[in-house]
């Protein structure tokens, strides 16, 4: 429930052990800006919005860019638990009230940024609680467009904490379930791959921070593949709830500028002219950091075994198993990262986990707006080829390139004209 | 069917002899490449049926080999520019015109590439054939059996189509169609040359792909060849409504229209059997040679529609190319593209259209042309 704000308690400001070492009585909200604040959320999204934001699982913060000193407008329930603060503390307030002396002030540029340009990133960063611990989190911050006028309405800010990786954190995964959305998963044997939730629970916090000494001195911690899906799975959630409630108030909300010449959905005239190429290939959106996978052939999900559902909005190596050249792999994120195609040959597997050598091309696919949309990979079971029609498998490779390249850069794929 | 108007002098005459002379003496060409041979079948009347052309059908085997060898291409490092990479609009207003940004395109690098490929008059022999040996991409000829067959890696074939990648393409899988014999000089414009661009349009069988010819009306350029590309979507032209000139499909199986609310007066054939379109178009092509009047030729629909852009030949008058009579524009800087409007196209596109006098005039000569074939 969004608490009622009453005014700020002199008494607390006078206990200065328990502030934050950074907070200062300047910082606390301006009283002109109280009702804006409050109000921000509600005159977009309705009064109910808040109760159903404080139903998603995690920490996450929720900023309007349009009222003066981009202050924070709501809080989770997990945030306000990991972060030891109260809602009056936050609310108000910007979120540089969670940086300290050791956050990396590169990465502090690089959030100033995103939000300046208005987009997506995921990053991971260094915050400080309200009793001046330090603790690593994997920041994923995602702007939310006002449908009609194409501005920003909110910003969006997930955190997932990133722990220290070590033995005696694997026996607590090993001793203990979750609660929550009962996710857990078996810790694998490369080390640094700790496969559990941690979820915004104080008791693990508290687990996680006896041995933080040392903690300013790293330079930075890489979320998982799991921290990171775990952040884009929250993100969702958000999203989603933000749209159904702004439907209410009719101020529509979306994840994707309208006029923005550079969308690359998917829409219904793309998934036809799709439907044509009778080959093994997907398609995956390259403007979320993991990649998911958001078109996907029949015949990709013949040769895999896996159903349409289990496939899309999965990231895009999930083909990949223990036996994997990693060497190949990062041939595959190289070429991902320079904007050019590559054609190897790797060992997948199936649901069934049953291995097969894929000879496997990548390509990135342009929209009419001349910006990398998709990328197409085209799979190929090397057992299963032969020269059909004296046409070599890699030309019918190219061929699927080919073809999805010019099915993406029909013009009916972007809203309306070009805003350049 | 005469050919392509101009009078021949002796001493061309001449000319014509030795090249052929030497092209017998070459008459085995050194050259190796794909070959797609086109089947029989499809030669028939009426196989291409009622089914709107490639929904829900799979792509054909000679739509992969074009796509596949355009990439291939491409990924070798041989074409100047990536034209994905060239940003498209919609112009605003009812005619919906595209118009892209390409700063690497210009006109004179496609009027270079036809100097060279076609020495005036000549036959289109194999030594015309190497500076572009590099580009050459397959080669496609009639085959002799039923269905079509792709043979790789052979000798090219006494005649056919060479198709050739465009290192300057306006748009993905701009090629060049080059007809060529050996052993006489093809006739660009003949219903020969139009049924074999018509039935490679049927076969690749892709909405997209569209295949085009300008022909300028001057005799220095008559030997301008086709050139085809894929365009997503369909050209602006493609989606207005006509206004009925002749026939109907149902009845007389060939239908000829006037392109309604075109400030470039154009005429669009279509029927399901294309030997029909070829056999009409080809005529009205030869009166409007006779005439030295200049047009374009759009094929489109893999096969079934044909439109025809009349132009008004004129010394120093820009000349449209096929895809901007049909409404696709490339501008080469920045600021033309951002001020682009469709009240502009549309003054260009009807300053060289014909006067509606004259217009009419070649809509009759389309009925007797057309009434010739109706038995």
């Amino acid at each position: 429930m969004l608490a009622v704000l009453t005014a700020p308690a002199i008494g607390r400001r006078a206990d200065s052990t328990s502030l934050s070492p950074l907070t200062s009585l300047t910082e606390l909200m301006d009283p002109s800006l109280r009702l804006p604040v409050e109000q921000s959320l509600a005159a977009r999204y309705s009064e109910w919005v808040a109760e159903a934001l404080d139903e998603i699982q995690g920490c996450f913060l929720i900023t309007d860019p349009d009222i003066a000193g981009h202050p924070i407008v709501f809080a989770s329930r997990g945030f306000l638990a990991m972060s030891g603060y109260s809602l009056e503390e936050v609310l108000g307030r910007n979120g540089r009230i969670f940086q300290g002396a050791a956050t990396d002030r590169q990465s502090v540029m690089e959030i100033r940024e995103a939000i300046r340009e208005e987009r997506t990133l995921q990053i991971s960063l260094l915050n400080y609680r309200k009793d001046g611990t330090p603790h690593w989190i994997l920041f994923h911050l995602f702007p939310v467009f006002g449908v009609e006028d194409g501005r920003v309405a909110h910003f969006v800010a997930v955190q997932v904490p990133i722990p220290r990786r070590s033995r005696c954190l694997r026996s607590l995964a090993e001793n203990r379930h979750e609660g929550g959305t009962g996710r857990f998963l078996v810790a694998c044997r490369n080390e640094f791959r700790s496969d559990y939730k941690l979820g915004c629970n104080p008791v693990v916090e508290l687990f996680v921070d006896v041995d933080n000494r040392g903690l300013e001195a790293e330079e930075s911690r890489h979320a998982t593949e799991q921290e990171k899906e775990k952040a884009c799975d929250a993100a969702n959630s958000i999203l989603s709830t933000l749209a159904h409630y702004s439907k209410l108030t009719g101020r529509v909300i979306s994840d994707k500028r309208r006029s923005e010449a550079g969308i690359s959905a998917i829409n219904s005239s793309l998934v036809i002219s799709l439907g044509r190429i009778k080959q093994s290939f997907v398609l995956t959106d390259i403007q979320l950091p993991q990649m998911p996978i958001v078109y996907a052939s029949d015949e990709f999900l013949n040769l895999t075994g896996y159903s349409r559902h289990e496939v899309l909005g999965r990231e895009c190596w999930f083909l990949n198993g223990p036996d994997t050249d990693a060497d190949v792999l990062h041939q595959i994120r190289q070429s991902i990262q320079a904007e050019h195609s590559c054609t190897v040959r790797l060992l997948n597997y199936r649901k069934d986990r049953s291995s097969f050598w894929n000879l496997f091309h990548i390509s990135p696919v342009r929209n009419a707006s001349g910006k990398i949309a998709f990328y197409v990979s085209v799979q190929m079971d090397e057992n299963a080829k032969s020269n059909e029609h004296g046409l070599s498998p890699h030309m019918r490779q190219l061929g699927v390139v080919g073809a999805v390249k010019v099915a993406v850069r029909s013009l009916s794929m972007c809203a309306g004209p070009s805003r350049r | 069917m005469a050919p392509v108007g101009h009078v021949e002098s002796e001493c061309t005459l001449q000319r014509e002899s030795t090249r052929t002379e030497r092209c017998k003496s070459h008459q085995v060409p050194n050259c190796i490449t794909n070959i797609y041979h086109l089947g029989k079948s499809i030669q028939d009347d009426d196989v291409l049926g009622d089914l709107p052309c490639s929904e829900a059908r799979s792509h054909s085997l000679l739509d992969i080999l074009l796509l596949s060898q355009w990439e291939d291409h491409a990924l070798k490092g041989n074409l100047r520019y990536d034209v994905s990479t060239c940003q498209m609009k919609i112009v605003s207003g009812a005619k919906k015109f595209i118009a892209q940004l390409n700063e690497n395109w210009n006109l004179n690098t496609l009027m270079d590439f036809e100097k060279k490929s076609f020495q005036a008059r000549g036959p289109c022999c194999f030594s015309d054939v190497k500076p572009h040996r590099e580009d050459l991409l397959i080669c496609v000829t009639f085959g002799e059996k039923e269905g079509s067959e792709l043979v790789s890696s052979s000798i090219l074939p006494k005649d056919g189509v060479l198709v050739i990648a465009n290192a300057n393409p306006v748009e993905y899988g701009h090629i060049f169609l080059v007809p060529y014999d050996v052993h006489k000089m093809p006739q660009l414009l003949d219903k020969r040359v139009l049924g074999l661009m018509t039935q490679i349009a049927a076969e690749v069988a892709n909405s997209s792909f569209h295949i085009f010819v300008d022909y300028d009306g001057s005799e220095s350029m008559d030997h301008r060849g086709f050139q085809a590309s894929y365009f997503a979507d369909p050209l602006p032209v493609e989606l207005l409504p006509s206004i009925p000139v002749y026939g109907n499909l149902l009845s007389t199986g060939i239908y000829i229209g006037e392109v309604a609310d075109y400030t470039l007066k154009a005429l669009v054939f279509v029927s399901k059997n294309f030997n029909k379109t070829v056999q009409v178009v080809g005529e009205i092509c030869a009166y409007l040679c006779d005439n030295g009047s200049a047009f374009s030729l759009l094929i489109s629909d893999c096969g079934k529609k044909v439109f025809l852009f009349p132009q008004v030949r004129a010394p120093f008058r820009y000349k449209l190319s096929a895809w901007e009579c049909g409404g696709y524009f490339v501008y080469d800087t920045q600021s033309d593209f951002n001020h682009v409007t469709e009240s502009y196209i549309c003054s260009l596109l009807a300053s060289v259209s014909l006067d509606a006098h004259n217009f009419k005039t070649l809509k009759q000569q389309c009925c007797t042309a057309v009434s010739k074939f109706m038995i």
